[in-house]
């Protein structure tokens, strides 16, 4: 029981801190966790406090696959911008040649 | 006078291997790029799974417990969800644009079930809505990346 408290204080923690970071839509996902967290955990029943934990994890690694196609596209972008920097440069100099 | 004409001719073949480098350079950034951007931001069948398996569970139980559904209904639902979970099963990355409309459709019927359950405590209710609402948001995630820009 001492444990299952744990586990529950610690998700709890987990899913307050979760909510600071986060923005737009997940927020919105994870103050609707916050929201039924306490009924779903008082239940004891495992197989909801596992999918409530399943939850908390999915949000997670869809935030981390978001930030992942950003990232991707920041570093696309940038190589686009030098490779057509660098076609203008080889046409003015093949220009002036 | 000559000695010009071979400076030159030199001159043209390395523009020439610059060229053939720079071609090179751009087919390998290319390929690199589509490589990466597989592994990068792209939803895998395991991210979706633990959720996903679960609503589609308990959208099975709802659709064998519903006395009131036709027996060609009920196949064609329960067709859908194995559907679905196949695809998760057996491909690691699904072509979510394909797939996307069987698991919504499983997912929907899902939520209109847990919807009319009086059975279910309010905030359990909610959870299993939001976990349904979770994987669509995942998948709708990827078919905004897949969108013609």
């Amino acid at each position: 029981m001492a444990l299952r408290d744990d586990i529950a204080a610690s998700l709890r923690r987990g899913i307050a801190d979760l909510i600071e970071g986060a923005a737009g839509d997940l927020e919105g996902f994870l103050s609707e966790i916050a929201s039924y967290s306490d009924t779903v955990l008082a239940t004891g029943d495992a197989s909801l406090i596992d999918e409530l934990g399943e939850q908390v994890e999915a949000l997670g690694k869809r935030h981390r696959i978001r930030a992942a196609a950003t990232g991707w596209q920041i570093v696309s972008n940038v190589v686009m911008s030098i490779l057509m920097a660098a076609a203008g440069g080889m046409r003015s100099v093949g220009g002036a040649a | 006078m000559s000695g010009t004409g071979i400076g030159s001719g030199y001159g043209v073949a390395r523009s020439m291997r610059r060229a053939v480098a720079a071609a090179l350079f751009v087919v390998g950034l290319l390929v690199a790029s589509s490589l990466t951007s597989c592994a990068w931001g792209q939803l895998r069948s395991e991210d979706v799974l633990p959720l996903a398996e679960r609503v589609v569970v308990r959208h099975d139980a709802y659709v064998g417990a519903d006395a009131n559904l036709p027996d060609d209904q009920r196949a064609e639902a329960l067709d859908q969800s194995a559907g679905v979970l196949a695809v998760l099963y057996n491909q690691v990355v699904p072509n979510w644009v394909a797939f996307a409309p069987t698991i919504t459709v499983v997912a929907d019927r899902h939520n209109r079930y847990v919807v009319a359950d009086v059975t279910l405590h309010p905030d359990v209710a909610r959870m299993f809505l939001n976990s349904a609402n979770i994987v669509l948001a995942m998948v709708e995630d990827q078919l905004a990346r897949s969108a013609p820009r």
